[in-house]
Parts: C-alpha cells; sequence; structure tokens
C-alpha cells in the first residue's frame, strides 16, 4: 500500500509539539480528586481539570466538525455544561467517559441546529467546512500548530478527506476507539448505543477507510 | 458463522481483543474465506495510520485565553444566578401595604362607579356648565380641579397626602453574597 509509505514516512517526520495532556499522566492530583476537591468549593481545581482535559475535547470536537473557530466555542459549551453539571458527578462514573458524553451531545445538538438552520437535510460538506462561520465569536487561526501542519500534509489531507466523508456516528465511533483509546464499553456508554452498534460501525468504518485511502493511493 | 459475528471476530482482532475461544473462531472462518485475510490486515494498517497521525490531544489556540474566557462566562453564570435571589425588589418590602393600598383602591372605585351612574351622560363642560369634581374616601384630603374655559383640559391638585419616606422603601442594597466573595478570592489570590 502507498498510504503505508507516507505512513512510516510521517512518524519519521511526525511534527512535534502536540500536548499531551493526557488524563492523569501529569503527576498531579487524580481527576476524581480534583473533582472532589471542586465539589467542597476549591474552584481552582476545576481550572486544573479543564487545562488538563482541553486539549482532548478540543481535539474530539474539531474532527468531528472540522472548523477551528466553532470547535473553540463548541469546547468551551462543553466545560461550561461540565462546571454546570459537577456538583451532581457520582465518583463510581469515570470522567472522561462522562465528559465524552457530554461533548457528544453538545457537538450533536450543534449540528442539529445546523441541519435545521439550513432547513435540509445534514450535509456531510457541513462537516469538513474550513472557513470560520459568520456566527463565530473567537479566535482566528493560528499558523504552523502541530494539527495544522498535520492538515497541510499529504498523508493528513488524505486522512482527514476520508474522515469527512463517514457519518458523524461512524467517525465518533472510530475516534474514540483509535485516537482517545476508548475501549468499547466506553464509546456505547460515550454514544448511548448498545456494543453490537459500536462493533457494526467500527467494522464498517474501518472498511470504509481502508477502501478511501487505498483509492486515494491509486490501489484497489 | 453469521456476518455480525465475523465483523466482530475482525474488530476485535484488529483490536489484539480476542479471547482464544473466539481466535479459534476466526481462523476458522479464515478457512472458509481466505480473503478475510488481507482485509484484515489492512484494517490493522488503517488503526496505525490513525494513531499515528491523528493527535489524542490538541490544545486550542491560545489556550490560557481559553481558560481565562472559560472562568469569565462562568463568573457571570453565577453573578447572573446568585444574586438574583438575593436582590428585593422595592414593593417587595412594601407588602403590608398591599392590602389597605388595595381596599382604598375598592373603595374609590366604587364611589366613582356610584357617581358615574348618578350622572347624566356627560357633555363637553363648556356645553353643560358643570365643574368637575374629586371624590376621596379620606376626609383630610383637599382637592381642586382646574380647568380651561373649554373644558378640554384639566388639573386635580391634591394636598394633604404625607410624604413618602424613602429610608424604609430602600432600607436593603443588593450585595453580592459572601460565598460568591470568598470564590471570588480564592480565583485571584
Amino acid at each position: 500500500m502507498n498510504f503505508f509509505r507516507l505512513f512510516t514516512f510521517h512518524i519519521l517526520m511526525a511534527p512535534a509539539g502536540v500536548t499531551a495532556d493526557a488524563g492523569e499522566s501529569d503527576g498531579g492530583a487524580s481527576d476524581h480528586e480534583l473533582i472532589k476537591a471542586y465539589q467542597s468549593g476549591d474552584t481552582k481545581a476545576f481550572e486544573l481539570l479543564v487545562t488538563r482535559h482541553r486539549g482532548r475535547v478540543y481535539a474530539m470536537v474539531q474532527n468531528m466538525i472540522k472548523n477551528d473557530a466553532d470547535a473553540w466555542d463548541l469546547s468551551q459549551e462543553v466545560f461550561i455544561k461540565v462546571w454546570k453539571a459537577l456538583p451532581r458527578f457520582e465518583a463510581r462514573a469515570k470522567f472522561s467517559t462522562w465528559l465524552y458524553r457530554i461533548t457528544h451531545n453538545v457537538v450533536y445538538d450543534w449540528l442539529r441546529k445546523r441541519k435545521i438552520d439550513s432547513a435540509g437535510e445534514l450535509d456531510d460538506s457541513l462537516l469538513s467546512e474550513s472557513d470560520v462561520s459568520a456566527g463565530s465569536t473567537t479566535t482566528p487561526n493560528q499558523a504552523l500548530r502541530p494539527d495544522i501542519a498535520l492538515a497541510n500534509s499529504e498523508l493528513g489531507v488524505q486522512i482527514k478527506a476520508a474522515l469527512g466523508t463517514l457519518s458523524p456516528e461512524h467517525r465518533e465511533t472510530i475516534l474514540l476507539r483509535e485516537v482517545q483509546g476508548f475501549d468499547y464499553k466506553e464509546i456505547a456508554k460515550a454514544m448511548d448505543c448498545s456494543l453490537g452498534t459500536v462493533m457494526s460501525r467500527l467494522y464498517y468504518a474501518r472498511k470504509k477507510l481502508q477502501t478511501l485511502l487505498t483509492d486515494e493511493n491509486g490501489e484497489n | 458463522m453469521k456476518t455480525e459475528k465475523i465483523e466482530e471476530l475482525i474488530v476485535k482482532w484488529v483490536d489484539h481483543s480476542l479471547s482464544a475461544d473466539e481466535q479459534e473462531q476466526l481462523d476458522e472462518a479464515l478457512k472458509a474465506d481466505p480473503s478475510l485475510r488481507e482485509e484484515i490486515q489492512k484494517m490493522s494498517e488503517v488503526k496505525s495510520l490513525l494513531q499515528a497521525e491523528l493527535p489524542q490531544s490538541v490544545d486550542p489556540p491560545y489556550p490560557d485565553f481559553f481558560n481565562s474566557q472559560l472562568m469569565r462566562k462562568i463568573d457571570l453564570n453565577v453573578a447572573a444566578q446568585q444574586p438574583k435571589a438575593l436582590v428585593k425588589r422595592w414593593w417587595q418590602d412594601m407588602r403590608w401595604a398591599w392590602a389597605p393600598a388595595a381596599a382604598l383602591a375598592l373603595v374609590m372605585a366604587f364611589f366613582a362607579g356610584k357617581r358615574l351612574s348618578d350622572a347624566p351622560i356627560s357633555e363637553p363642560l363648556a356645553e353643560n356648565g358643570n365643574v368637575p369634581s374629586v371624590y376621596f374616601s379620606e376626609s383630610n384630603f383637599q382637592a381642586e380641579v382646574i380647568s380651561d374655559e373649554n373644558g378640554d383640559v384639566s388639573a386635580i391638585l391634591v394636598d394633604g397626602l404625607s410624604e413618602l419616606d424613602d429610608k424604609g422603601v430602600f432600607s436593603e442594597t443588593a450585595e453580592l453574597p459572601v460565598s460568591y466573595k470568598r470564590y471570588e478570592a480564592s480565583r485571584f489570590h
């Protein structure tokens, strides 16, 4: 496969500097400890939670909607919803799964609203816009960030284009599995669907990506 | 074997999460359809490709601004919720006066209605020469009606009303609650 050659090349030339503030690997308090502190009135604990998880939420939203400015706003909305719901968060739940459930809801509400606003069928091109929408309230694009460097790379363009052709459900399932590293049960919880649905979506998403990426590189 | 089962086995094989029993089932499926082997191999490559190319975490542009903007929105939320519940409107402090005021209004409405029903159908003042008058149920009020020549414009002067005591009305001033002040202090210090 040609794209596999490209893939090995890109591993060697991978852009540096991508933030990896994943979960509790920063050596600080655990998510649950921070939540407990926040629930006891320590507001700084909430800011620490935001700093720890904002990168993963933003990456997920950005991969889902392909629009940087809206991704920024939606990530803010996610954390405002988290802030509102956090006093009711129960320790037996896993915070990251709960967080992605909220992210899922915010993204799908946005997609639904866009669908209603356009008064038509959900058009996948909506999910692949790269321009800033008129309603966006924030931030211009930032040049030469690692994700943009990826977007500009040949393989990155192919992968993003291939992901853009998947339905939102298939795209979210594969992103949660391959990028965020969720297990099947966590995906089912975050997306509020059955395990069987998760397996089926994963199979078809992988199969379609495989076909698209192979075709893109002139092989069948 | 059902198609759904084969798909599940392939997904699990790609994720290295097959049990021994499931591995046997997949081996059987691969014997029956050797083309599956190439398919699962390619799927596995797609998985590696996605994992290598798509970062798990990408800080949003201007991450510090992201946090400060978020906390500002939250502050606005807090400010919008908490003080609203505590601010009293001036008329809420005047609850004791609602009943007497309503009774007074009823009495006035009764007498006003009675006067209207007793009086003949009104005509322009200039034509019937009537002088308008005002009735108060309280005897300590003085009222005088002043009209222009045609009776088109009239003014009522009322004397004897006591002044409003604004000290009693605005005795409480809206202030942020102590818990909110503490929260603010903890954020910035």
